[in-house]
């Protein structure tokens, strides 16, 4: 067999919403929105330097239903390259881009190949002579809750004789951070009797299985959230004459989103924060190799800093002064910080003093002991979180005890701010 | 903080009043009204907290101004810590004069600084709290708001809870604001977020539904553009056609044109060679000849006029040959008119200069004059020595003089100092009976005097106790405990055997007949029965008492005490004997024995102290006299030396002199002054000389000018001038020469253009024929001499030339006239009018305009078309907006969890406080209580703050409850007298209190209640440091009984300070009772 390469991807979200930011502004605001288009550039980009025979998408091209038509021309534009360079394209639709959602009247060129709602085969061949044979389903609708695996065939000798590989949008063994689409395990994969399944749906990059068959998630190519932090990209795969598969992660994304702490305990005035803060960021900025960044910074920590951070307006000044520092791209902009540092105050020793601030933290701490006292928090902020359509989901016990716990601290602060 | 001393310089009509508080217990302050109590708390708080400034609200209450005038001024000295505390505090003294901003304050003591220094001591006490806790009258008292203000209602309501730097409605109010400001009723972040976010919603649906519209418009896009591609064909062949058909009509009035040029040429000559312009040359020829026989008869005219001309010009003959003289002379008329004019003005400075001088020199004396003047040349050296010598002279005079005065103030000095001396020694020896021993040795003597008095008073009281002990030991050696063991049970047992005995005697004497034995029978029984019934009725029985040893122990103890004693007093008689022998005192001396050993010592040691402060004075002023004579000396010895100078230098002047020629008994001054009139003669006479040059000068030049004048005024047959009156002479002269100049000017320009027209002439009359000849060669060309008929054949030829050429321009411009291209054309214009083409043409232009009609029509429908398509295509409203729902929600969710974290930390807030207050109440309302208990007798026995409000409610014994406003004035006060009382205590638990100072808050109160308030005042007083301001005698009398031992376990101290005594002493200390 022919050793040959082909790039995996998955996930591609374009012309995505970015989410989790409580303000943008307008710099950061446009380059959000141009980032997925970028990174998609840049996986086209990859394919013709690196000189790839095939490239497969593993669903969720679009980011909505309502794909637009921006990033629908920019797809199709992006296929045109890789028909020209002579890249083929095999790709399926996940449940962000089912067969019916809306699609415009494009013509496709010569290379690509979508598969539909049934698992077809299609053969891929390098100077006339096939050397693999893909079979993939697309999401004929936004809700499959069918395991779809179960209706992949098995391989007839004749495709058995060249690489195979699965593509499919589903979540393998139920992970709970993704919608349950498609659900399987890997047994169900395992069984059939496939080299290599191109999966997509989880955004997070992991190898489920090496070989026999490899089972690999790539991520998506941009993060768009606090939650999608660090590198994002695909994987390109080198198909040995054995027919042993090897991946290699290659980065796409444009602007990375990264978290970051800093520990208060041993800084003793704003200025000192800002330096250990700033140092933290450019720290960040090193490793996003020359990309935009985007930082969620969280403050920890008992120390003299804290009763400087909850004066009026503190925090957001320091956000303001730390976005006014930030450099022309590559730039690393703070989309918020969150203030998590605590007074120096031992709430369980506190509460035992007997005075009016003890009593509180007594009282508060009595309250979430038993159901009741839940309940009776639970109707005070009932108002707002009213779990109705037009507010605001009701809140889960855990929920109301993590701000029993935070307004705990309030009182504290409030009853005994320090000098 | 403790106030140990008012010093008051200047306060209300106090003026350098001091007064001494008590620092640790309560003094009283009493005076009638008018006395100055509250000037006095006035005084307190002003050098405290400053002056209050006129715009102050309270100013009136502690404006006392100086009845003296100037300035309010005074000190408080202070002591940090208060009254009981261990350990001494530091001292200050605190002084304020009335000034800006407060009045400047200084503070010194243990430590020196100013309102900083002051604010630290103070422990950052501010004049609310101060004025309103702890230095009240009754107006505050009386103003139940007072206790209202935030620094109190803070130390009231959290101090209390617990709460030491915050308060709890502020908390309370602080979270409600911050939920507020996240959602209000009808604002705040989160509703903003809500309403933002619905908006954004709708907004989604409607750009989604845009979305949908792509592929139909680009179908529609792609039909229009083919519609417009064909009829965009149609268009094109419809111009083409009207375009052709306007060329057609536009040709026809040249090509109508041209056929008439052409049946015009027909009817004209044509002769070759014929030349162009042949009219115009032929005129033009006539009119060079007209001009050329008019120019010849002006130019004879002209030289007619010339040569008359000629004659008539006034030239003077007899200047030419003297023209350079003349003009010489003319140029000096200013030298002669100045010289005129200038020198009488000169003659007289002269005449002034010669007798100025002839003056001056007969100033100088005989033997000079004006050429001894003149040749009087003293060398520059000779007058520089005369300068010098005569400088030196005047200096080295007064050196010699001054040197002279300064011996005489030098002896007058030394005789001054010498009689002090005399004087100090006298004043020395008069001090009489000068001890031996130094002022040192007599201060060791009266230590030591010292000592034995104290060594007495520890005798006396070591004494005392001795005693205190024996008599313990001895009483303790008498003294025994006794028990009680009989009783009522025994009362009766020893009754009934007494009664049981004496019926058994009787018996036995009535047995035996015996009646005698019978008596004391009857005796104890009657004795039985008494005592049985004295037992019954006192109810106790008989004492019967056994007496025990006192404890071993004990009278061990109190030996030991007497022993120890008893060796003390031996040691001290010891010490007394020792000093007593030092002083030659007997062995045990009196008090009256020291005071006259210690009176006598007194005595020498002020002798002693005198003698040695005189004899220092004479050895002072020996030492001066000293200094004086050896500086007299040295003067002296200077002034020999200046007159030494002063003898040379005179002799070096009166050799200078002689050398000058001047006499020798001239002083400097003198010689100075002959030298300098000298000088200025010399001066003088060179400008004499000046004088005497300028004259002669002018006379010269005037005689010159008048003689050649008169000469040249001859020669022109001009009238002569008089001496010094030539000026105008001069005038005419130079007038009648330019006129004469100009004449020959004209003369000769005159000759030179009657030479020029004679060649002039000569060349018109060659053009004249030269110009014949050309007309005659012209009109051959026509084959005629006529010069009519020559014109006429020249303006056909003319129009035939014209006709040729238009036809040739209209063919240029429009070649469809003559090409073959234009065939068509000229065809169609052949056989159609020009009506018929025209509505030919409009029927095009109608269809090519409806065409364009279409096609704009369709063209705008492909752009509103394309423009769609590009903005479905660019468009990220759909992402932006789902973006911007998402940054929504972020704030939404954000902003909703802070609220629950406030809303939850205010309920539990809320819920705590009511547990708070259902299950205790503060420390400090209970403390209040207790106080208002003791102020209402009883009456009152609790106190209730309503936790977080600021109100009270109190308790009558019974249970029943009142506000305040339920109580009555007195009551009222009583109340918030025991809040202040109440808050002081729970203040001093965390810092330094103030003293307190009190202004008749007692008025109010009944006697009982009053004397109640009093008794827990003076209480108050052996912890706090207490100022009790009152013009009501029976309110020092409360005070009084208050502070006796009366009723209590001890008395406490007090001091009453009467204002009215007018006195600066400090009240007596009184233990009262």
């Amino acid at each position: 067999m022919q050793p040959f390469r082909f790039v995996h991807a998955a996930d591609l979200h374009i012309d995505s919403p970015f989410r989790g930011l409580r303000d943008v502004d307008r710099r950061v605001g446009e380059r959000l929105r141009e980032s997925t288009f970028e990174a998609f550039r840049n996986l086209v980009d990859l394919c013709v330097d690196e000189q790839v025979d095939f490239v497969v998408i593993a669903g969720d091209i679009y980011d909505g239903a309502d794909r637009s038509v921006r990033a629908q021309l920019r797809f199709r534009d992006g296929m045109r390259r890789l028909s020209d360079a002579g890249v083929a394209a095999y790709i399926v639709h996940g449940n962000h881009d089912p067969l019916d959602g809306w699609l415009s009247a494009l013509t496709w060129p010569e290379g690509v190949h979508i598969f539909g709602p049934e698992p077809e085969w299609k053969t891929v061949e390098l100077n006339g002579e096939p050397i693999a044979a893909i079979q993939g389903v697309s999401f004929p609708t936004r809700e499959v809750r069918e395991n779809l695996v179960a209706r992949f065939a098995t391989p007839t000798p004749a495709e058995d004789s060249l690489f195979t590989i699965g593509l499919l949008h589903a979540n393998v063994g139920g992970n709970p951070d993704h919608d349950n689409y498609a659900p399987c395990t890997l047994d169900d994969l395992k069984l059939t009797a496939l080299d290599y399944w191109a999966l997509g749906h989880v955004h997070t990059r992991q190898t489920l299985r090496r070989q026999n068959p490899a089972v690999v998630y790539p991520g998506n190519i941009q993060g768009r959230h606090p939650n999608e932090s660090g590198p994002r990209g695909c994987l390109v795969v080198d198909v040995s004459e054995e027919g042993a598969a090897s991946t290699r992660f290659h980065p796409l994304d444009v602007v990375r989103w990264e978290p970051a702490t800093v520990d208060i305990t041993e800084i003793g005035s704003i200025d000192r924060l800002e330096a250990a803060i700033q140092q933290k960021l450019d720290d960040l900025a090193v490793k996003a190799e020359g990309r935009d960044v985007i930082c969620s910074l969280t403050l920890s920590g008992r120390g003299a800093m804290h009763a400087e951070l909850v004066r009026q307006g503190a925090v957001e000044d320091l956000l303001v002064e730390l976005r006014a520092t930030a450099s022309e791209s590559p730039w690393v902009w703070v989309e918020r910080i969150y203030d998590r540092t605590r007074p120096e105050i031992d709430l369980d020793a506190r509460g035992e003093a007997d005075d009016f601030l003890g009593a509180a933290l007594r009282h508060s701490a009595e309250v979430l002991q038993d159901g009741e006292g839940v309940r009776e928090l639970a109707a005070v902020v009932g108002e707002v979180f009213t779990g109705r359509k037009s507010g605001l989901p009701a809140p889960s016990d855990e929920q109301i005890r993590n701000w029993a716990a935070e307004a705990r601290w309030q009182l504290a602060e409030l009853l005994e701010p320090e000098e | 903080m403790r106030i140990t001393r008012l010093h008051i310089e200047n306060f209300g009509h106090f003026n350098s009043r001091v007064i001494d508080p008590v620092d640790d217990a309560l003094t009283v302050v009493h005076g009638p009204n008018e006395a100055g109590k509250s000037a006095l708390r006035a005084f307190i708080r002003s050098t405290l907290f400053g002056y209050l400034d006129r715009r102050s609200r309270q100013y009136d209450f502690y404006d006392y101004p100086p009845v003296n005038g100037g300035v309010a001024s005074g000190a408080l000295d202070i002591v940090t810590g208060s009254a009981g505390s261990s350990g001494a505090g530091a001292a200050y003294t605190v002084r304020r004069e009335q000034g800006r901003n407060g009045g400047s304050v200084i503070v010194s003591g243990d430590a020196n600084g100013g309102p900083e220094l002051l604010e630290r001591l103070l422990d950052r006490i501010g004049p609310d709290l101060y004025q309103n806790l702890f230095s009240i009258s009754l107006s505050e008292l009386q103003e139940l708001s007072t206790l209202n203000s935030p620094e109190i209602r803070d130390r009231i309501y959290s101090v209390g809870l617990g709460l030491s730097r915050v308060s709890l409605p502020d908390a309370m109010m602080q979270i409600d604001r911050d939920t507020r400001a996240l959602r209000g009723p009808k604002s705040g972040s989160i509703r903003k977020a809500e309403k933002e976010l619905h908006e954004a919603r709708a907004e989604l649906e409607e750009a989604r539904r845009d979305h949908a519209i792509y592929a139909d418009v680009a179908a529609r896009l792609a039909e229009t553009e083919e519609r417009i591609a064909s009829q965009q064909d149609q268009l094109e062949e419809a111009r083409t056609q009207r375009e052709q058909q306007s060329l057609t009509i536009s040709l026809r009035p040249h090509w109508e044109r041209t056929n008439g040029l052409r049946e015009q040429l027909s009817q004209l000559p044509q002769l070759a060679d014929f030349p162009g312009n042949a009219e115009r040359q032929l005129d033009g020829f006539i009119v060079q000849l007209d001009t050329l026989h008019d120019q010849m008869r002006r130019g004879d005219a002209r030289q007619d006029e010339r040569t008359e001309e000629i004659e008539k010009v006034a030239v003077v003959e007899a200047f030419e040959d003297r023209a350079t003289d003349i003009r010489r002379l003319v140029a000096e008329t200013e030298h002669y008119r100045k010289a005129v004019e200038d020198l009488p003005g000169v003659q007289t400075s002269q005449r002034i200069e010669e007798d100025k001088f002839q003056r001056d020199l007969e100033l100088l004396g005989t033997g000079w004059d004006e050429e001894a003047i003149a040749s009087f040349d003293a060398p520059v050296d000779l007058l520089a020595d005369l300068e010098a010598a005569g400088a030196q002279l005047t200096e080295t005079q007064a050196a010699y003089q001054e040197a002279e005065s300064e011996v005489l103030r030098r002896t007058d000095n030394r005789d001054a100092i010498s009689e002090e001396v005399s004087r100090a020694s006298a004043t020395r020896d008069s001090v009489e009976g000068v001890p031996e021993q130094t002022s040192d040795e007599l201060d060791k003597r009266q230590e030591r005097l010292g000592r034995l008095r104290g060594a007495l008073a520890e005798r006396y009281g070591a004494k005392g106790e001795l005693h205190d002990a024996e008599l313990k030991l001895a009483s303790s050696l008498g003294e025994a405990d006794t028990t009680n063991i009989g009783g009522f049970l025994g009362s009766i047992w020893i009754a009934v055997t007494l009664i049981l005995l004496s019926i058994s005697v009787i018996a036995f004497a009535v047995w035996d007949k015996e009646l005698a034995p019978a008596i004391p029978g009857l005796g104890g029984l009657a004795a039985g029965i008494v005592m049985m019934i004295r037992a019954r009725t006192s109810g106790q029985g008989f004492a019967i008492k056994i007496t025990r040893p006192m404890i071993e122990e004990a009278r061990t103890i109190l030996t030991q005490q007497r022993d120890d004693l008893s060796a003390r007093l031996e040691d001290l008689d010891k010490e007394i004997g020792a000093i007593a022998a030092e002083f030659g005192m007997r062995k045990d001396p009196s008090i009256r024995d020291i005071e006259e050993q210690a009176a006598a010592i007194d005595r020498a040691v002020h002798r002693r102290v005198l003698f040695e402060t005189r004899a220092a004075a004479t050895t002072e002023a020996q030492g001066r006299l000293v200094k004086t004579e050896a500086r007299l000396q040295e003067v002296s010895d200077n002034r020999t030396l200046a007159y030494n100078n002063y003898a040379t230098t005179y002799a070096r002047w009166q050799e200078v002199l002689k050398a000058a020629g001047l006499r020798d008994d001239l002083k400097p001054g003198q010689a100075n002054s002959v030298m300098e009139r000298l000088r200025s003669l010399k001066s003088q006479l060179r400008i004499l000389a000046s004088y005497r040059e300028r004259v002669g000068q002018m006379t010269g030049t005037i005689e010159d000018i008048e003689s050649r004048l008169a000469e040249l005024l001859a020669l022109a047959e001009m009238p002569p001038a008089e001496h010094m009156q030539a000026g105008p002479a001069l005038s005419a002269l130079a007038d009648r020469f330019r006129t004469h100049e100009l004449a020959v000017q004209r003369r000769e320009s005159l000759m030179a253009e009657l030479k020029n027209w004679i060649t002039q002439r000569d060349l018109l009359e060659r053009r004249i024929s030269q110009v014949e000849g050309q007309i005659h060669g012209l009109t051959r060309y026509a084959g005629t001499e006529d010069e009519q008929e020559f014109r006429e054949i020249a303006r056909q030829m003319e129009q035939r030339w014209a006709a040729e050429a238009k036809i040739a321009d209209l063919i240029e411009v429009h070649p469809l006239l003559d090409n073959d291209e234009g065939a068509e054309h000229r065809e169609r214009l052949q056989a159609s009018s020009l009506g018929e083409l025209k509505a030919r043409l409009g029927r095009i232009d109608d269809e090519v305009r409806e065409i364009e009609r279409e096609l704009g029509e369709m063209q705008r429908g492909r752009g509103d078309l394309e423009r769609q398509r590009q903005q479905l295509e660019a468009s990220s409203k759909v992402t932006e907006l789902r973006a911007r729902i998402n940054v929504l929600e972020d704030r939404l969710n954000t902003d909703a969890n802070r609220w629950a974290v406030l809303r939850i930390a205010g309920h539990l807030l809320e819920t705590t406080r009511e547990k708070f207050q259902r299950e205790r109440q503060p420390s400090l309302i209970q403390s209040a209580g207790k106080y208002f208990e003791k102020l209402t007798l009883g009456r009152y026995t609790r106190v209730e703050a309503v936790v977080g409000e600021q109100d009270l409610v109190v308790y009558e014994s019974d249970g029943t409850s009142k506000g305040v406003s339920g109580l009555s004035r007195g009551t009222a006060e009583q109340l918030y007298l025991s809040m202040r009382f109440a808050l002081i205590e729970e203040y001093s638990r965390n810092a330094e209190p103030m003293p307190v100072i009190m202004d008749d808050v007692l008025v109010n109160f009944d006697p009982e209640r009053a004397q109640a308030a009093a008794n827990v005042i003076a209480e108050l007083s052996s912890r706090f440091q207490v100022l009790m301001l009152t013009c009501h005698p029976q309110t020092v009398s409360y005070f009084r009984n208050a502070c006796s031992a009366q009723g209590r376990r001890k008395a406490r101290p007090m001091r009453v300070v009467d204002l009215q005594e007018g006195s600066s002493e400090p009240g007596q200390l009184t233990l009262v009772g």
